[in-house]
């Protein structure tokens, strides 16, 4: 005879709109530092695919090689994760949705996977505008290697051994936006609430979502001199403008000031509404957007929040005109192509 | 009687683009490079001819010509990963530029399809000449312990029959297939008989459904359960709580999990050599043809088969030597290689490059018989011809 432990009664477990529990959405433990600005990113992604309802089996997560390039591993556990070779995830990622088009992917890059060793891939990725949520955790620097300068760091930022980078940066979103991408936005990884609007943003648009994340290394690049360190980029990030998301599953609250905001509404119908700070930003125009952020590096200023929007340019995948479903499980029937196929080339050749 | 009724006219790169056709494959990411150029563009012709849905409009494919080699084959990667079909095309220097990407499909297992037209090397070498050189290289294509399988087709219809069954063998063994052919087939028009519609269905290996994964109730993405090291593998979008892993360049055991262990670093290094062996016995065997008289055998492949065709009628007309003749169809060998040898007292391997790249390779496979390889190399750019394969062979021949 058996027993049966009675079960303490918990409260209702709050649930997403698909009824999944908030802890189905993170992964494995950190091995990253602790206080490294990558776990707070993951933890954002980990709430804003939940709070989007997005379901885990119809997500991949695929990454390059770097301290970034380990974060897929610590959300959404139950996801397909690639983890592949260094500056190449654009084109795993390009021919993952194209093999599934049905799948919502998230690419988790570094500044040295994208600035350096993989730009051509970064280039082209943004050209395509490929559906793809592509972060970039950007600190300046190459954790895993111990602490060299990457593309991005500032001249004049000092390494911590107290070399002094005599490069220019490489401003990615200045990059993305030239190039294509339909939604290009900075944010620092120490601002939770806007991180988590952008986010959820970009799991709604259609598309390339390009996210640069200022994220400090507190082991290589958070000292005086640095201009990637927490106290640094708090000191010099410049919101444009406060986001609120509405995705498109919620109702939209009417009470605002028209002079005050300017609502963007994504494709699948969720709403992003820009409340004005110091100065009037639209982020649909693309000269503007360019302009913005070049005057605000004179000012060594940070500009954070949604650059550039586009929301109904075309993505890759469209532009094909592939079908609806997976090509990926297509049954030999429709892959296949019959004998009189066939028979009609030979004749062809004879 | 006219012998060419009924034949047809084609070059190799078209033939290898209706194999693909017929294959099923989903996903071609290519970037131009000579002389495997016009494989793709002949493919793309068939698909858009033959794979847009007559209902909807759609095409049941997609073709991305990338940025470069390094795109090209990482899209191809990304692609196979989800379970399409993919595949990319190119030569000499794009294999080079590739290296990197397939030892991460040779290690974490997946499947792709690569079609190499072997020009003139080494580096830029001569684009529009052809040649057999680049075996060595894609047999152990990238760094660390990685194994490359090849097939090797000797003509328009193997390049057509072969780049059907890359896709399957992809697929089953769950690694990159390389097929190489060369410019003097895959540029030029050969006559063939016109090619029989596949019988054999589509092969996808060893993948895990859903329902599977219910049934089974238990996955690890790179456990060795039946034997053959061959894993199970899941794709991406299988609705089950099992389904998912994480799949990576680095260290991992059975489980898909990152590792350093030296336990899991050996057992799975271990079971992918076993896959590899199982594979011998799966791939295109080679092709004997024994005389019993015969004391020198003689080992081809690819487009040196008809020039050597012409070399045994030579040595047996003109200098009464016949010869026993195994050509080779894929890589790694079976055991009918090491049997033809041993039958044999002189073997010589057939090859268009300088190094003798393939007997290299037989001398890797093949353990006690070294002494009895002899070789014949023919690097200008050109085609192989008989003549001078014939004065090569009976000049050892006399000096022996």
């Amino acid at each position: 005879m058996s027993t049966t432990t009675a079960q303490p009664s918990a409260g209702p477990k709050k649930t997403n709109r698909i009824g999944l529990e908030l802890p189905l959405y993170r992964g494995g433990k950190t091995t990253l530092c602790a206080g490294c600005g990558h776990n707070a990113i993951t933890e954002r992604i980990i709430e804003a695919f939940w709070e989007m309802g997005e379901d885990p089996y119809h997500v991949i997560k695929l990454s390059g090689i770097g301290c970034s390039s380990k974060a897929p591993a610590y959300f959404l556990g139950t996801s397909h994760g690639f983890n592949s070779v260094h500056g190449r995830m654009p084109s795993v990622a390009t021919g993952a949705v194209l093999g599934n088009r049905t799948l919502k992917a998230i690419g988790v890059s570094g500044d040295g996977d994208t600035a350096s060793i993989g730009m051509g891939q970064f280039v082209h990725a943004m050209r395509r505008n490929i559906p793809l949520i592509y972060i970039i955790e950007d600190n300046g620097v190459y954790g895993l290697t111990k602490g060299q300068f990457s593309a991005t760091a500032d001249t004049g930022s000092r390494q911590k051994n107290g070399a002094i980078n005599d490069l220019p940066a490489i401003d990615t979103c200045l990059m993305a936006i030239e190039l294509g991408a339909t939604f290009v936005a900075r944010s620092f990884s120490g601002d939770k609430k806007q991180l988590s609007s952008i986010l959820k943003a970009a799991v709604a648009h259609r598309g390339t979502s390009m996210l640069d994340i200022i994220s400090p290394c507190v082991t290589f690049n958070d000292h005086p001199g640095s201009t990637k360190s927490y106290e640094y980029v708090k000191g010099h990030d410049e919101p444009l403008h406060e986001i609120d998301f509405v995705p498109f599953f919620q109702s939209i609250e009417v009470n605002y000031d028209p002079g005050e905001t300017t609502d963007v509404s994504l494709h699948d119908g969720s709403l992003v509404r820009l409340r004005k700070l110091d100065h009037f930003y639209d982020p649909r125009n693309r000269n503007t957007a360019l302009h913005a952020i070049k005057e605000s590096q004179v000012r060594d200023e940070i500009l954070t929040g949604i650059l550039y929007l586009d929301p109904e340019g075309e993505d890759f995948v469209s532009r094909l005109n592939m079908t609806d479903e997976s090509l990926a499980t297509l049954p030999q029937d429709r892959v296949r192509p019959p004998q009189s196929a066939m028979d009609q080339i030979m004749e062809t050749l004879k | 009687m006219d012998k060419t009724t009924g034949k047809i006219l084609i070059d190799g790169n078209n033939a290898a683009a209706i194999g693909c056709l017929f294959a099923g494959v989903t996903v071609l990411s290519w970037y131009p490079i000579t002389p495997s150029s016009s494989l793709a563009e002949s493919l793309i012709g068939h698909l858009n001819q033959f794979r847009i849905d007559p209902e909807t409009g759609k095409a049941t494919f997609a073709v991305v010509q990338a940025e470069d080699e390094l795109a090209a084959v990482g899209m191809t990667v990304g692609a196979g990963w989800v379970g399409a079909r993919a595949m990319t095309t190119t030569s000499g220097p794009g294999i080079s530029l590739m290296s990197e990407f397939t030892g991460l499909a040779y290690y974490a297992e997946v499947p792709i399809v690569i079609f190499d037209i072997q020009r003139t090397g080494p580096s830029t070498g001569l684009p529009t000449r052809t040649m057999q050189g680049d075996l060595l290289s894609t047999a152990f294509l990238s760094h660390g312990d990685t194994s490359q399988i090849m097939l090797i087709p000797h003509s328009v219809e193997e390049c057509y029959s072969m780049a059907m069954d890359s896709f399957d063998l992809a697929e089953q063994f769950q690694t990159p297939i390389f097929v190489m052919s060369d410019l003097d087939i895959g540029m030029n028009n050969w006559m063939a008989d016109p090619f029989p519609y596949p019988e054999k269905p589509i092969q996808r290996g060893k993948v895990l459904t859903a329902e599977d994964l219910e049934r089974v109730k238990k996955f690890e993405r790179y456990r060795d359960v039946d034997g053959d090291g061959i894993p199970y593998r899941t794709i991406p979008g299988t609705e089950h709580p099992l389904a998912g892993y994480f799949t990576r360049g680095s260290g991992h055991n059975e489980k898909a999990g990152y590792s350093e262990r030296q336990e899991d670093y050996k057992n799975n290094m271990d079971r992918l050599r076993r896959k590899f062996e199982t594979a011998k016995d799966h791939i295109p065997k080679p092709v004997i043809d024994e005389d019993p008289d015969a004391e020198i055998g003689l080992i081809a492949f690819g487009s040196t088969h008809w020039a050597l065709l012409e070399t045994r009628d030579q040595l047996r007309n003109e200098q009464n030597i016949p010869t026993a003749y195994l050509r080779l169809r894929a890589y790694p060998f079976n055991d009918d290689l090491i049997r033809f040898i041993k039958r044999m007292k002189r073997v010589y391997v057939v090859e268009q490059n300088r190094d003798g790249q393939m007997l290299d390779l037989i001398r890797l496979s093949v353990q006690g018989e070294d002494l009895k390889l002899r070789s014949v190399r023919h690097y200008t750019g050109f085609p192989i011809d008989a003549r001078t394969i014939t004065n090569e062979i009976l000049t050892q021949e006399l000096s022996r």
